[in-house]
């Protein structure tokens, strides 16, 4: 009999290109790049050889961070399903959590463009946890100091202490 | 990590869109952070109070809430007759914080219940609904008032399906039961409308087997109902039901009580929530033990007392270290409960015991330190204290902006606000 399919042999994985806004290639397996869910939600329509992504919004170093989360974030996931499956205790996510708590701890202009760049390609979970990081960094700020982060007149007209 | 000195730099962020910055990033801030943010600008000022955006802003904060247990107290001093209500504030890992509201704001009349962190107070003509963070009232006039020798009792609850608060009154009266009457805050018409009473709830309630030719007992939380899983709860001593209330469909329903009530007669009994179930507590008036009943079904459907088969409520029970005597409490959390109680009659004296099951009793000394604490306790329902806000200080006639409500630990927020004012708000 013939056997048509056989899982034992993988096809080669197929890979997407990224390219940044400073022209450099990435080439990404196309999982990881199924991350983003912008490129996932044009993905079918797109010819298999025309696999190719211009991000206008971001620079090269972003990206390479990006796909840095997404790789793993995906092995993660899938080593995750497998230590349920062989009902396995693993403390798989909280081993992801601590790796994405290392990740973000990055300087203001790097966060600044994470979050960007993870807004533009809507990947939820980074967008989540560059938020998450941005709000941590301000909410024990006076507004003096939160005007100077983000660049905002003082137009205010309610004095915090009018009520004394 | 050190609060407030996490980042050092000073580099502004470049433009941030106006979308991810209120409803990403401000939706993550606690409540007493928004506030202080509203003077950063006017836009972010007026974002801060957008209903949308508090709206938005509760949804998240509710998702990552942690379980905590926030208490609220009516405090007389002993050295004057000035009267002040103080929150306290005690969650699974930090200390308890202990603070007050201006005492003016605050009417000396009988807590009727509380929800979403808003407080609804009853005197004898109206009821007033507090929001202890910005110390804004809402006044509101109560309905006719119901003929003598009768059982009154108020609830305050929030259908969250319709986003809307509501009072609930109910009248029992000798033989039979008088009526309900509800009022939805906020709407056009926010007057009070009778409920119908299901014609086989009546039967049930009127007749002669549940309360001969009498009222029905008294009622544990006579102050007014608890509120838990979207419905308010009454508990009749005698005869051992419970009357529950929907806040959305605004139907009266009847649990029966445990099946021991009888052997407890003489305890003293509490209705709280616990584990987002309800809870009826048993205290015994010497030894010092407690019973816990927790009821088994999540939702209310008429149980006509007698009627129904099985046990639907769960026993358990706890020793106390102390014996409690006059004035004891109890508050329930998702791990823990709360009890207080005077060691001796008016001595100025209440213990705090903070009960996680099964891991045991741990006192809290720091909350009895606040010696002067005098006499009326009450205790809110383990629901997080959520802030409601609003633009000003100004009164509102409708309830509407009471509707934008964040979840934050009132107690924490108001700490910061009123660091300034607080020590002139004790000599006033």
């Amino acid at each position: 009999m013939k056997d048509s399919f056989n899982p034992s042999i993988e096809p080669p994985k197929k890979t997407v290109t990224l390219v940044s806004s400073d022209g450099y290639d990435f080439e990404v397996e196309e999982e990881v790049a199924l991350e983003s869910q912008v490129i996932k939600d044009g993905f079918e329509d797109k010819a298999v050889d025309d696999r190719e992504y211009l991000l206008f919004n971001v620079h090269s170093d972003t990206l390479e961070l990006i796909i840095k989360y997404c790789e793993k974030h995906v092995s993660s996931r899938k080593s995750i399903s497998a230590a349920a499956a062989s009902s396995s205790s693993s403390n798989g996510e909280e081993a992801l959590k601590e790796w994405d708590e290392h990740f973000i701890s990055v300087d203001t202009n790097t966060l600044y463009d994470i979050l960007m760049a993870a807004d533009y390609l809507n990947i939820k979970s980074l967008l989540d946890l560059a938020i998450q990081k941005v709000a941590d960094t301000i909410h024990g700020r006076s507004p003096e100091q939160i005007r100077k982060k983000f660049n905002i007149e003082n137009d205010s007209i309610i004095d915090p202490w009018a009520s004394e | 990590m050190v609060k407030g000195k996490i980042l050092k730099s000073t580099t502004p962020y470049a433009y941030i869109p106006h979308d991810i910055l209120f409803f990403g990033i401000l939706n993550r801030l606690p409540v007493k952070s928004l506030l202080r943010f509203k003077c950063v600008s006017k836009l972010w000022c007026a974002m801060i109070v957008e209903p949308e955006f508090t709206t938005s802003h509760l949804t998240c904060t509710t998702e990552k809430s942690s379980s905590s247990i926030a208490g609220f107290f009516q405090v007389k001093y002993k050295d004057s007759k000035k009267q002040s209500c103080d929150y306290i504030f005690v969650n699974k890992e930090e200390n308890p914080e202990y603070f007050s509201v201006q005492p003016k704001k605050w009417p000396g009349t009988s807590r009727v219940g509380d929800c979403n962190g808003l407080f609804c107070f009853r005197s004898r003509s109206g009821f007033e609904i507090c929001n202890p963070s910005t110390h804004e009232v809402l006044y509101h006039l109560l309905p006719p008032r119901p003929p003598p020798h009768c059982v009154v009792s108020y609830g305050f609850g929030f259908d969250p399906l319709k986003n809307e608060y509501k009072v609930v009154q109910i009248v029992d009266g000798k033989g039979s039961f008088r009526r309900c009457m509800v009022c939805t805050l906020g709407s056009n018409n926010s007057s009070w409308k009778g409920i119908t009473v299901a014609s086989n709830l009546s039967k049930c309630l009127n007749h002669s087997s549940l309360r001969g030719s009498r009222r029905l007992g008294l009622i544990v939380n006579s102050d007014g109902a608890l509120y838990s899983n979207g419905a308010l709860h009454w508990y009749f001593r005698w005869p051992h039901i419970v009357m529950s209330f929907d806040i959305h469909y605004e139907k009266l329903s009847l649990i029966r009580g445990p099946n021991r009530e009888n052997d407890f007669r003489r305890y003293r009994c509490f209705l709280t929530e616990w584990q987002g179930c309800l809870c009826v507590a048993f205290h015994s008036a010497n030894g010092a033990f407690a019973l816990l009943y927790r009821y088994k079904l999540k939702h209310h459907d008429y149980i006509i007392p007698g009627g129904v088969q099985g046990d639907i409520w769960d026993e358990g029970h706890v020793v106390l270290p102390y014996k409690p005597n006059s004035s004891i409490g109890v508050l329930g959390g998702e791990h823990h409960l709360l009890y207080w109680f005077t060691g001796k009659f008016f001595s100025f004296k209440l213990h705090f015991l903070l009960l996680s099951i099964p891991s045991g009793l741990r006192e809290i000394p720091d909350l009895s330190a606040a010696g002067q604490i005098g006499y009326r306790v009450h205790w809110i329902p383990p629901l997080e204290p959520r802030v409601a806000l609003n633009t000003n200080g100004a009164l509102k006639d409708h309830m509407a902006e009471y509707g934008c409500v964040l979840n934050n630990p009132a107690g924490q927020f108001l700490q910061a606000y009123n660091a300034g004012s607080r020590s002139s708000t004790r000599c006033v």
